[in-house]
């Protein structure tokens, strides 16, 4: 079960990665672009299978992983059936396809989540810090398609298919907005539950730590995000760039801090 | 009898203004003046008597607009094998000239190239403006006005309804009719990328110049929420803005209409830049940063490039937009021959169904004769068996259908593919000798075995 599970999964996206490039290249109102969305909601529902039915199965990270990644594309669902912006959703299955693969091969075969994992503050902080991740993470997707489309108008070039494909700037730019205004405070909810939840394991807060170092150098960048888009007005090409140095960050941490740096979160 | 579709006209490639204001037909497409009545139809009522059927064409229909007027018939070739020139004489007499006046300005088609062509000019291929789109609405209109007339029949209808679907199929699979070809639609055009909806920003015209007028009008029909207008005279500022239902503002309020308004149109006739960068700056900060689009069509410039470079803001000037029709004008241009293409294609497919409509009899013929000789078999042998039980004569008649089918399978057949490669109908009289179709036949008798 778990086999045909993890195979199907990775099927759905990769096809749901033909699509989105499809998709991208195609004329508004083309097949490939209702594709892409049909082919990434299975994806989530097959990610989700796998999460329930093969948990056993796999390891602490990729139990992280594998619910994060059909959660950002549920999310990512929601926010372009909102905003009427379907384009939105394709820059999700090649990442989501990556983060899945890595997942499973980083996944040995023995179940590793211990007792530790399911205490209800390190859950909420797990949880709160995946959706406000992968929040950061649409808004990168956006900040990317609105600095193609800038770009675009500012050289006053020939527009590509893919530019003339990607919505307006300013919806790109709410889309940012909301997903800022919704992913800092959860992001900031994960990590004080973080800290409590580490008091309470060993005793005391390991300030040195990599990955709370990291964690708060995103979370102080994702607070002037948040400011910065509500205190002083910032709009555009600078909140877009922001979003992708943070969610660049984000990245950096899961896979690079948690492998290559001792640290308490090397369990996960 | 054999019907061709001819298609006929004059447009803005063959004939300038002058000739085709004089010759053209808008006077003609009422009911009761229809220029070309079908046979028997209530047009004209010299015709409708019984009897006087010498009418020119079975079907018509006349579209005549500002840059084409062309006239679609369905003629009978056999009875008027000369019915272009009488189009022509018709023509050219209901518009008081004489048919050489119109002659050598006129294109006729008939058969496969007046489909194609209709298809063509449907699909806005044949069009002064490549895919714009108001012609296939002018079509629409000219078939409506021949069916209130009477004038479309089975070979009209059939393809006029397949020109608007080649119409919708063109537009859904190329790009022919996408991206503006005109300098003010194509600013409307950029703005639409900006923003997000229309409804929730604000233009401002400063300056009420001709091409200004245009954009603006485009803007207020793509729906922004309000229009002002900033003149150094203000009673022509009044003026626009009473005609495009915007308001008027004092020159002296610029910056603070600048303030709020999203979408700038500059087009005045100041010899040096009237908005800079530290004014657009402070307006800048003011607002938020809440982007900005300026569209400078004045000459000179009214609007330093500078500009620009500021984040949020978006400034296109004249030669901008231009280029950016040029581009989107040779995007169309590539797009066309796709559209030529699927114009062929449901050519070919129009013609099919023709063809079909012109082997119907001899189909019919065949299944009628397969369908008398059963008769006369099924008859024959009741009566040598020598009973009227009802099961038997049922089983007897299925036997006798089935065994027609298969025979006439063959032959109709034949006549189908002959059709669809020859692309004629030769066929035709072949099947209709060899099967006797023609001649008065009595259902054979069948042959006898010896020594019974």
């Amino acid at each position: 079960m778990f086999e045909v599970l993890s195979g199907l999964s990775l099927l759905l996206y990769a096809l749901a990665c033909v699509a989105s490039v499809a998709g991208l290249l195609s004329r508004p109102g083309g097949q490939a672009r209702n594709a892409a969305c049909v082919l990434l909601a299975l994806g989530i529902i097959s990610l989700a299978a796998l999460t329930i039915a093969g948990r056993q199965h796999l390891n602490s990270r990729a139990m992280v992983l594998i619910p994060l990644t059909a959660l950002v594309g549920l999310i990512a669902l929601a926010v372009s059936v909102w905003y009427k912006q379907s384009v939105l959703t394709y820059s999700i299955p090649p990442f989501s396809f990556v983060i899945v693969l890595a997942a499973l091969l980083f996944s040995p075969g023995s179940a590793a989540v211990g007792e530790t994992i399911a205490h209800p503050t390190l859950l909420l902080h797990i949880g709160s810090i995946a959706l406000g991740t992968g929040l950061i993470g649409i808004a990168a997707g956006a900040g990317v398609l609105f600095l193609i489309l800038q770009r675009n108008l500012k050289r006053k070039g020939k527009p590509s298919r893919l530019s003339q494909n990607i919505p307006s700037l300013a919806a790109l730019d709410k889309i940012n907005a909301v997903c800022v205004k919704l992913g800092f405070p959860l992001y900031t909810l994960g990590i004080l539950c973080g800290f409590i939840w580490e008091k309470s394991a060993f005793g005391s807060v390991a300030a040195g730590d990599p990955k709370a170092v990291v964690s708060a150098v995103i979370l102080v960048l994702y607070g002037l995000l948040f400011y910065a888009r509500h205190a002083l007005g910032w709009q555009g090409r600078k909140t877009a760039r922001l979003a992708i140095i943070i969610a660049a960050a984000s990245l950096f941490s899961l896979f690079v801090v948690n492998t290559l740096f001792p640290t308490h979160h090397s369990f996960f | 009898m054999a019907y061709t579709i001819h298609l006929m006209g004059l447009n803005h490639r063959t004939a300038a203004v002058e000739v085709r204001e004089k010759f053209a037909l808008t006077g003609f497409t009422a009911p009761e003046t229809w220029l070309f009545p079908r046979r028997g139809s209530a047009a004209c009522p010299a015709m409708a008597q019984p009897g006087q059927d010498g009418s020119l064409v079975e079907e018509s229909l006349i579209l005549s607009t500002c840059n084409r007027v062309e006239v679609t018939a369905v003629i009978d070739d056999e009875a008027h094998p000369d019915g272009g020139a009488e189009l022509i004489r018709t023509w050219s007499e209901a518009c008081g000239r004489a048919p050489g006046e119109l002659a050598p300005y006129v294109y006729h088609f008939t058969g496969r190239e007046a489909v194609e062509h209709l298809f063509n000019v449907a699909s806005s291929l044949d069009s002064l403006v490549l895919g714009e789109p108001q012609i296939l609405g002018q079509l629409k209109k000219a078939y409506r006005l021949a069916v209130q007339a009477g004038q479309a029949g089975t070979l009209l209808n059939r393809l006029l309804h397949m020109a608007f679907s080649v119409a919708k199929r063109v537009r859904t699979e190329t790009a022919v009719a996408s991206n503006a070809v005109s300098i003010s639609y194509a600013a409307v055009e950029l703005a639409k990328r900006i923003f997000d909806d229309m409804e929730n920003h604000g233009a401002l015209l400063i300056g009420a110049g001709e091409m200004a007028e245009l954009a603006a009008m485009h803007l207020k029909k793509s729906g922004v929420r309000s229009m002002t207008i900033v003149n150094r005279t203000r009673a022509r500022a009044d003026e626009l803005a009473e005609k495009i239902g915007g308001k008027a503002a004092p020159f002296e309020d610029l910056s603070l209409c600048l303030e709020q308004a999203d979408i700038v149109i500059s087009s005045t006739g100041a010899q040096d830049a009237i908005i800079g960068p530290d004014m657009v700056k402070a307006i800048l900060k003011r607002r938020r940063n809440r982007p900005m689009f300026f569209i400078d069509i004045a000459m000179p410039r009214d609007i330093d490039p500078a500009v620009n470079n500021f984040d949020n803001v978006y400034l296109y000037d004249i030669d901008d937009l231009k280029e950016v029709v040029e581009e989107n004008q040779a995007q169309r241009r590539e797009e066309a021959a796709k559209a030529r293409a699927i114009v062929r294609e449901e050519t070919d497919v129009f013609e099919e169904w023709r063809g079909s409509l012109e082997l119907k009899p001899t189909i019919m013929d065949i299944i009628s004769r397969g369908e008398e000789f059963s008769a006369f078999v099924v008859e024959k042998t009741m009566k040598r068996l020598g009973t009227e039980d009802p099961a038997v004569r049922e089983a007897l008649e299925q036997m006798a259908k089935a065994l027609m089918n298969k025979a006439n399978h063959a032959p109709l057949e034949y006549l189908r593919d002959s059709y669809r490669h020859n692309r004629n109908l030769s066929a035709v009289a072949t099947v209709r000798a060899a099967l006797g179709l023609d001649t008065a036949h009595r259902p054979v008798r069948p042959a006898r075995k010896r020594g019974s």
